[in-house]
């Protein structure tokens, strides 16, 4: 279909998400693009769903749908708050629920690339990804990336958080690094190395890296780092 | 409260006026009645003459290459019946176009622990319709006090399915489970409405080459062990030949007691300990 009815527009943009032991990131930098025009260059695209929530949702892809996801995210917690005696959404429950308002719109898209991040009971980070149609992995991640950049980033975030292909030098080759849980300057470091990477090779990324922490001990905490603006 | 009795307990009606000497054909019966979310469940429709093309141009990458929403697709998945049960075994990738989405897929849905679903196609209509599958298989338990059958499970799906068909759902799927009326049980649903009992089927991009291997070696009498290992020989060969396959082998038997699962491997190394130690693979060369 050519001419057939268009609703959608890429907005551009790439987000991340890696979640420590007890602390997760999100990031997403805040250039608004379409086609090769810049609307905007302090879009943020990583929200906190609520005043005092630890869920973080980070969208991409249209700017319209992202904005409409988040906004049903948070009107989703707060009710659920209210209706359940002040009590918080849990991670895994929000992502249930985000599953469910993405396949709500199966026959009509949200064209959205979502990452959804949270401290769970015991205050262990959760990290759930989504494809437009709310497909996840229940068991979480460690990792995730969307948007425009996500083929330059994923395969970064692979070698740098899962350590694949990585060798414990003295085995030849033969022996894997093991995984481990990262420290928060090695996570901000390499959320950070990503985007600047990022702009350097995707012209739909740049302006400003907005990176949101959520962690056991210091809660939510944001940081809004200038990204090159050509 | 009273709302959500009345929602689950609509089936007692006939619950009540069923014939007291019914066998589980009735039972596979009550499963015709169309299944659908219940009315505080409703899907958002494109506002134009034409929902099914929209969504078509939109996210289906196979009829528009530069379409705007790209589904994980791709898939080798398996499932044959044997005298110890039943084999399930499936690759673990998700592409979208080119591009590799995931490598750790859960392609083996449980959808309670007696029976498993297996996915292939739209990642999300999987997903979301065997665990909407799972719900009504414990309403039912809960109604009819008995576990259900997977002939009546499955149907109940391709009911669901058959209700949206031509609105652009794709899956293609097997259930496997083992009940005291029919012991174990296999059947393969697909999105078009298909719905058929069998021994063995593959299904996926990666079928065919998965099918080469089965098909050669299958037979009702394996023991436990070799039916595992010519499953995972057989995922192996999807992997090997198909591009849009890979990852890790994911393993269950099905049995009696329920499912066991036998490990989420990597197919790298599992490909050179098959060729370096069995000698298979002499078509590919160690150097280049």
């Amino acid at each position: 279909m050519r001419h057939g009815w268009n609703p959608y527009t890429d907005n551009g943009g790439s987000i991340i998400g890696i979640a420590g032991d007890d602390f997760v990131i999100l990031a997403g930098d805040t250039r608004h693009t379409s086609g090769y025009n810049i609307n905007s260059r302090d879009e943020r695209k990583v929200y906190r769903l609520g005043e005092n929530s630890s869920l973080v949702l980070a969208t991409v892809g249209f700017g319209a749908d992202a904005k409409d996801l988040a906004q049903t995210m948070r009107r989703a917690v707060e009710d659920f708050k209210f209706q359940h005696n002040l009590k918080d959404m849990t991670v895994s429950a929000a992502a249930q629920f985000l599953c469910t308002v993405l396949y709500g719109n199966r026959f009509f898209p949200k064209y959205a690339y979502c990452i959804l991040g949270g401290l769970d009971k015991n205050g262990k980070a959760r990290l759930y990804s989504y494809d437009p149609v709310g497909s996840y992995s229940k068991e979480g991640e460690s990792r995730a990336a969307a948007g425009a950049a996500s083929s330059l980033i994923v395969p970064f975030l692979d070698n740098q958080v899962e350590f694949k292909n990585q060798y414990i030098p003295s085995s030849k080759g033969t022996q894997e690094r093991p995984v481990e849980h990262l420290d928060r300057d090695t996570v901000v470091r390499l959320v950070k190395d990503a985007f600047t990477g990022a702009t350097e090779r995707h012209i739909e990324v740049g302006d400003g890296l907005q990176i949101v922490t959520v962690s056991a001990q210091d809660g939510y905490q944001e940081e809004i780092m200038p990204l090159k603006r050509d | 409260m009273d709302t959500l009795v009345a929602r689950y307990a609509s089936p007692q009606e006939n619950f009540y006026s069923a014939d007291p000497f019914s066998t589980d054909d009735d039972i596979e019966s009550s499963a015709l009645r169309p299944v659908k979310p219940p009315a505080t469940h409703t899907f958002a429709v494109p506002p134009i003459p034409q929902p099914s093309a929209f969504l078509r141009a939109a996210t289906d990458d196979s009829q528009n290459a530069d379409c705007p929403i790209k589904l994980a697709h791709g898939t080798t998945t398996l499932a044959f019946r044997f005298k110890g049960g039943i084999i399930v075994a499936t690759d673990s990738r998700a592409t979208a176009g080119n591009w590799i989405a995931s490598q750790t897929v859960k392609k083996v849905i449980e959808i309670n622990d007696k029976m498993v679903g297996t996915m292939a196609g739209g990642a999300a209509d999987c997903q979301f319709w065997l665990s909407y599958l799972g719900m009504e298989c414990r309403l039912h338990e809960l109604r009819h006090k008995r576990r259900i059958t997977v002939a009546a499970a499955s149907k109940i799906l391709a009911n669901i399915v058959y209700s949206y068909k031509g609105m652009g759902l794709s899956m293609g799927t097997m259930m496997a489970g083992v009940t005291p009326t029919e012991g174990p049980a296999l059947y393969y649903i697909d999105s078009d409405g298909t719905r058929l009992k069998g021994d063995l089927f593959c299904v996926g991009s990666g079928q065919t080459f998965a099918y080469g291997v089965l098909d050669a070696e299958y037979s009702y009498d394996l023991e436990v062990e070799d039916a595992l290992e010519l499953g995972a020989r057989s995922i192996l060969a999807a992997t090997h030949r198909d591009a849009y396959s890979g990852g890790s082998i994911n393993l269950y038997h099905v049995k009696e007691e329920g499912w066991v699962k036998h490990g989420f491997r990597d197919t790298h190394p599992i490909f050179w300990k098959t060729k370096l130690e069995k000698g298979e693979f002499s078509n590919v060369s160690t150097d280049f």
